[in-house]
């Protein structure tokens, strides 16, 4: 387990400022992020099924955290990994200005 | 009748005397504390209480150089004000990281990897390049880098249009 939630939350707080479009989803099909390594290891994630999701990037980037939150929720919606880590390269194209 | 007022003046100044040195001694306690406070807290971070401004540094243990992070801030202080201002409202956190602005198993590719810095979307936070190197090259690069990127930060919350109906977006 993560020793703080904070780059969780921090994740999802740029998630609503960064792509509102993004967080409305999230919000309407997750209500719970579990922070457990067994998944996704110290930089992934899984979609559980129901709202759950599994979020687990102690060693990752906060970028790298929100695009991992848009991955799983785009499973949640119903689609595969493909459009999926499509949609966590969508994410940081947006939210990483270069 | 010449002695009482005598003796009345000199409680009343021996009142004085103790609230002042009772003022005194609970300002320089303030003036310890807040010096202490300051020490602590730039020990992890940037602060300037000065100016009030404070800015998380979170560094790279490993592989970066915090000194240079508030040098460069310093001397951005000194070079210019303005962006050092924009710096302190609409910066919060400063980051050792590399940029990742793809997922290179859709694009074959690593954007951002090697940029000095950027900026992420939606937060205050900028990310830093990390480097051990301790030389007035890299603190103008990262003074350059935090100008940039504080000010990218300025234009999205400035220009920034709330369209998500029914969720509070205030900052």
């Amino acid at each position: 387990m993560e020793l703080s939630n904070f780059n969780i939350k921090r994740s999802i707080k740029i998630l609503k400022y960064g792509s509102p479009s993004d967080y409305q989803d999230f919000c309407r099909l997750v209500d719970t992020i579990d922070a457990n390594v067994d998944c996704g290891g110290w930089e992934g994630g899984c979609y559980r099924g129901g709202k759950t999701i599994a979020v687990s990037t102690a060693q990752g980037t906060v970028s790298w955290t929100v695009a991992i939150i848009v991955h799983e929720t785009c499973h949640a919606k119903g689609f595969g990994e493909t459009e999926c880590y499509a949609a966590g390269d969508r994410i940081l194209g947006t939210i990483v200005e270069i | 009748m010449k002695f009482d007022i005598l003796q009345k003046l000199k409680e009343i100044l021996t009142k004085i005397k103790s609230k002042l040195r009772s003022y005194f001694v609970s300002f320089a306690a303030i003036v310890i504390f807040f010096a202490i406070f300051s020490f602590g807290v730039n020990f992890f971070s940037y602060f300037d209480p000065l100016t009030f401004c404070y800015i998380g540094i979170e560094n790279d243990f490993l592989g970066g150089n915090q000194k240079t992070v508030k040098k460069a801030i310093v001397q951005l202080k000194r070079a210019d004000i303005q962006s050092y201002k924009t710096l302190c409202t609409y910066v919060d956190t400063i980051v050792e990281e590399h940029c990742r602005a793809s997922d290179p198993r859709v694009s074959g590719k690593e954007i951002g990897t090697y940029e000095p810095g950027c900026y992420i979307r939606g937060s205050k936070i900028i990310n830093l390049i990390p480097t051990k190197e301790d030389d007035q090259f890299v603190i103008n690069q990262r003074s350059i880098t935090i100008r940039k990127y504080a000010n990218f930060s300025k234009n999205f919350w400035e220009n920034r249009q709330d369209h998500t109906p029914g969720i509070n977006l205030r900052f």
